[in-house]
């Protein structure tokens, strides 16, 4: 048996498409494991590589190199040679267009992966009750016999689900299942889900641009650019403690701060921003001071106060003024300029800040997120 | 009111030829031009056997080459759309070229290649050392093949769309189900395509059950009637038949509207299929490995048959100064003096003059008509629905029946239209209209309402909103239909055979006269020509096109 903790091992996969200039178009050497029942989310921009990843490991796209290993099954591995066909995966997949085939009833489209299944035949009674599981697993209990052109988005994308884990197949593959359908729709399904898939067990590999869904859903996130993983953690890590720029300014929302180290005293590091005033850090890399950085502050960690508010020690502190202020219910959102920048920031929807109100935004310093800049 | 007049337009367009054939088919004409009612041609009818020689034969005929044409064209389709074969390309080129060449080229050329004196027969000869013929080019077996050729890149432009615009995520999703591919095929692939397939079978089966060209040049020599070539022997008979031809005509009519009905509702249903295909979706051709380059003799196969054999044929037979087997000594006779006479001649100018003038007013007086017809019946106007039902009437018409009517219209009208090429640009606009029709149709459908409304709050009209909005919005699905309407018209031989004064012929009416007389090397040389000039037109329609023809046929 395989280790619990790389129920699904992918290392050195590698997809080439194409060369774009110094560029490889594709996938470049990527790696790695996760534990069963894992729910893990590939995310990053359009164009990253993320379905290639997928599709990889589907077999529906033949790599370069590397090898995938799920449980104790060799599936993929360049240099043996071995490429177990997409068909003997016996993996689950629901397509980013669901894929629901208009000439058959949603009954029909569930049962097709008993109907072909190649190392057990089923019984017609195995499968209508197999099918019928499936079909209650999605909440879609009374629709057997409706035609599948009949089916609203959020229906076919239940169906699709239902087809995929009607096998109970050991890993399930989505690929951006949630981006056709509309905004209340998908926050159904995004509960919907992350309950199948713990009621089931399902390993899951889910891919996606959407920042909120692989934070809300996931166990843990490869952040991916440009055809690499830039960082593999749990929600919070990513979104607290991103290893680069791009991790910071793909996940979430961000106030950068561009500066140079001042001096560095113990723990703490002072950077001298562009405009001239002053910020302290936790340090978390050794730093020298002269070193140019950016300066990542999240708009959580961030509090607005009276501009003549009582002054908080130990706390870094930047006046402003307010240039926006949007009130959307659960909180209100402002822009308040500042010499160094114009930052985002939460305020309680009951707080009474009004346009052009001075303001002061305090922040930890053990919040603040340190990022060596490249000369130049 | 306006609306109203446009509809009394139509109806007047498209009643008349209904009416005529079925007032002639009841009735009989004495010598002294008196007329009254009689069963007596429809009695005629069933009691010759004749007719039902000829409707097996027309059914056979219709049915084989529909299949000759579906597995080649359809195989070239599925190749390009969803594979890596080799010589994409060179299937596109061959399409277009087709596209622009008269049929009768085709028909003249296939008829050498398999005729006694052609290179098949010659080689078996030359093979086997016997003095038989292998294949008889004059029979149902010669005319399907050849019809089957002539439709293929129609097979080929009309399943591309649907094979393009298929979801391969269906096919893959098959395949994650641990089907294999043979299974995937079978069970996913063929299904889906399958109500296009069968809309487009229907189609072509409609088609040569109205063609003429084969059945006139390849058939009638060798006693192989079908339908439409009796309708056309009854007229040409000294004297006409025409009662008999009016209803061996109803009957035919009969049968295309009971075919066009069961089209309609196949092709709604094909739609339907092809409305889930998701977004995100990168067309992704399947691998062939090695086997690519065996798929790529059907491509090749594709490319000789509809125009790498036609055309050496062709030039074979123009430089030749009368039909003789492709050897190499022969060629000590080889001869440009067709094209000089083609080149010099005053006659095969006017041909082409008129033509030309022929082509191009039908098709821009069919794209006015069907530019307001398709608006007022895309918009649901008052009216529209019966705009719509009138446009698509023609479609019921083989051009020959068409003919037959038209004939009898203009020999009953007070003013004489009949022997002048107006007869014959009339005859063309019936014709078309449907054609036309769904090009606007669907091109004003694609536009949305609130660009119209937008400037109706803003204050202008109805001319103004067409002009303004509409005509430069249109623009593409105008041009290509009235392309795809110039193409057919140049090439047309039924209507104009029937309908062509001694002053008023085209071309493909001179081909035919030409090849009746022998002229064969004349025949080849004009035809070459003129496919030239025609495949230059053909280019500007496909460029145009390319996207609209899927959208506009449905399939
Ligand atoms: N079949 C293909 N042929 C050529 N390039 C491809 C193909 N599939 C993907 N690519 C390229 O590879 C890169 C990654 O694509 P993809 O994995 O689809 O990205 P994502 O799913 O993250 O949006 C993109 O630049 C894309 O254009
Ligand atoms: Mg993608």
């Amino acid at each position: 048996m395989a280790e619990p903790s790389n129920f699904l091992s992918v290392s050195g996969l590698e997809k080439v498409y194409g060369v774009l200039g110094a560029n490889r178009i594709g996938l470049q050497p990527t790696s790695f494991q996760l534990p069963k029942s894992a729910f893990f989310t590939l995310l990053g921009p359009s164009g990253c590589g993320k379905t290639t990843t997928l599709r990889c490991i589907a077999g529906l796209e033949r790599p370069d190199k590397g090898t995938i290993r799920v449980g104790d099954k060799l599936v993929f591995d360049s240099d043996a040679g071995i490429d177990v066909s997409m068909d003997r995966r016996q993996f689950g997949m629901v397509f980013q267009s669901y894929a629901i085939w208009p000439h058959m009833n949603v009954f029909e489209n569930v049962a097709f992966p008993l109907r072909v299944s190649k190392d057990r035949r089923f019984s017609a009674n195995e499968i209508r009750k197999a099918v019928g599981e499936a079909l209650d697993t999605v909440g879609l209990g009374g629709l057997a016999e409706r035609h599948a052109t009949r089916l609203s988005g959020g229906q076919q994308q239940r169906v699709a689900l239902a087809r995929a884990i009607v096998r109970r197949p050991d890993l399930l593959l989505l690929d951006e299942p949630l981006s056709n359908l509309d905004a209340a729709l998908r926050e159904e399904m995004r509960n919907e889900l992350r309950r199948l898939q713990q009621q089931m067990g399902l390993t899951t590999v889910y891919v996606t641009h959407d920042q909120s869904e692989a934070l809300e859903l996931s166990d843990s996130i490869a952040v991916m650019n440009a055809g690499r993983i830039v960082q593999i953690d749990t929600p919070r890590t990513i979104y607290f403690n991103p290893v680069d720029e791009f991790a910071a300014g793909f996940v979430g929302t961000t106030n950068w701060i561009r500066g140079e180290v001042e001096r560095v005293s113990g723990d703490r590091i002072v950077v001298k921003t562009d405009a001239g005033s002053r910020v302290e850090c936790a340090a978390t890399a050794s730093y020298s001071p002269g070193d140019k950085v950016s300066l990542a502050v999240r708009p959580e960690v961030v509090e607005i106060a009276p501009e003549n508010a009582a002054p908080a020690p130990g706390l870094n502190e930047i006046a402003g003024r307010i240039v926006f202020c949007g009130f959307n219910g659960s909180l209100t959102r402002y822009q308040v300029q500042a010499s160094d920048a114009t930052f985002q920031v939460y305020g309680s929807p009951k707080a009474g800040f009004k346009l052009g109100d001075a303001v002061a935004l305090r922040f930890d310093p053990a919040s603040v997120v340190l990022f060596t800049r490249p000369a130049g | 009111m306006l609306v109203w007049l446009f509809i009394g337009l139509i109806a007047l367009l498209v009643l008349p030829p209904v009416w005529t054939l079925l007032r002639s088919s009841f009735s009989e004409r004495l010598p002294d031009g008196t007329e009254f009612f009689t069963l007596n041609n429809y009695a005629l009818l069933l009691s010759e056997g004749r007719f039902f020689t000829s409707a097996f034969n027309s059914i056979v005929f219709s049915l084989a080459s529909t299949l000759v044409s579906l597995f080649l064209g359809g195989a070239v389709a599925w190749l390009v759309e969803r594979t890596d074969v080799p010589f994409k390309r060179l299937a596109w080129f061959t399409t277009i070229v087709s596209l622009g060449t008269p049929f009768i080229l085709y028909v003249t050329a296939w008829s050498y290649i398999l005729g006694r004196a052609g290179p098949l027969n010659d080689i078996y000869r030359f093979v086997t050392g016997s003095s038989e013929t292998l294949f008889e080019v004059n029979t149902l077996s010669g005319m399907i093949v050849i019809e089957g050729f002539i439709w293929a890149p129609l097979a080929f432009l009309l399943l591309s769309a649907t094979f393009r615009a298929a979801n391969a995520e269906m096919e893959e999703a098959a395949r994650m189900s641990g089907a294999t591919v043979i299974q995937t095929i079978m069970r996913i692939s063929l299904k889906l395509a399958f109500p296009a397939i069968l809309a487009f079978s229907l189609f072509a089966f409609i088609l040569n059950l109205e063609a003429f060209e084969v059945p006139a040049l390849i058939g009638m020599p060798g006693r192989v009637n079908v339908l439409t070539t009796d309708v056309y022997q009854a007229v040409k008979e000294m004297p006409p038949r025409v009662g008999f031809a009016s209803a061996f005509s109803v009957v035919m009519l009969f049968i295309i509207s009971a075919l066009l009905y069961f089209y309609g509702r196949i092709s709604r249903y094909a739609e339907r299929f092809a409305t889930i295909t998701g977004k995100g979706y990168r067309p992704r051709p399947i691998a062939l490995g090695r086997a690519r380059w065996a798929f790529s003799a059907i491509i090749l196969l594709n490319f000789a048959v509809t125009l790498l054999l036609p055309l050496i044929a062709m030039i074979w037979m123009s430089v030749m100064p009368y039909v003789q087997p492709m050897r190499l000594h022969a060629l000590s006779f080889a001869t440009l003096q067709n094209f000089g006479t083609v080149l010099t001649s005053r006659y095969y100018l006017s041909l082409v003059t008129t033509t030309l003038i022929v082509a191009a007013v039908s098709a821009t007086v069919t794209m006015i008509i069907t530019l307001l017809a398709g608006w007022l019946a895309a918009r649901r106007a008052p009216g529209g629905q019966a705009i719509d039902q009138l446009v698509v009437i023609p479609l019921i018409f083989p051009g020959v029946v068409l003919g037959v009517a038209l004939l009898e219209v203009a020999l009953r009208l007070p003013f004489p239209l009949y022997g002048t090429m107006w007869l014959i640009v009339l005859a063309f606009i019936i014709h078309y209209m449907p054609f036309g029709m769904r090009y606007t149709y669907a091109g004003v459908l694609q536009i949305h309402p609130e660009l119209e409304q937008a400037a109706r709050v803003s204050g202008a009209r109805g001319w103004s909103i067409l002009s303004r909005i509409l005509v430069p919005l249109l623009a593409p699905a105008l041009a290509s239909g009235w392309l795809f309407i110039f193409l057919l018209a140049s090439k047309e031989m039924s209507l104009p055979l029937l309908l062509a004064g001694p002053s008023s012929q085209t071309i493909s009416v001179a081909m035919f006269d030409l090849w009746g007389n022998g002229q064969i090397g004349e025949v080849a040389a004009l035809g070459l020509l003129w496919a030239v000039l025609m495949t230059l037109f053909g280019v500007a329609f496909f460029v145009i096109s390319r996207r609209q023809t899927s959208m506009t046929f449905g399939v």
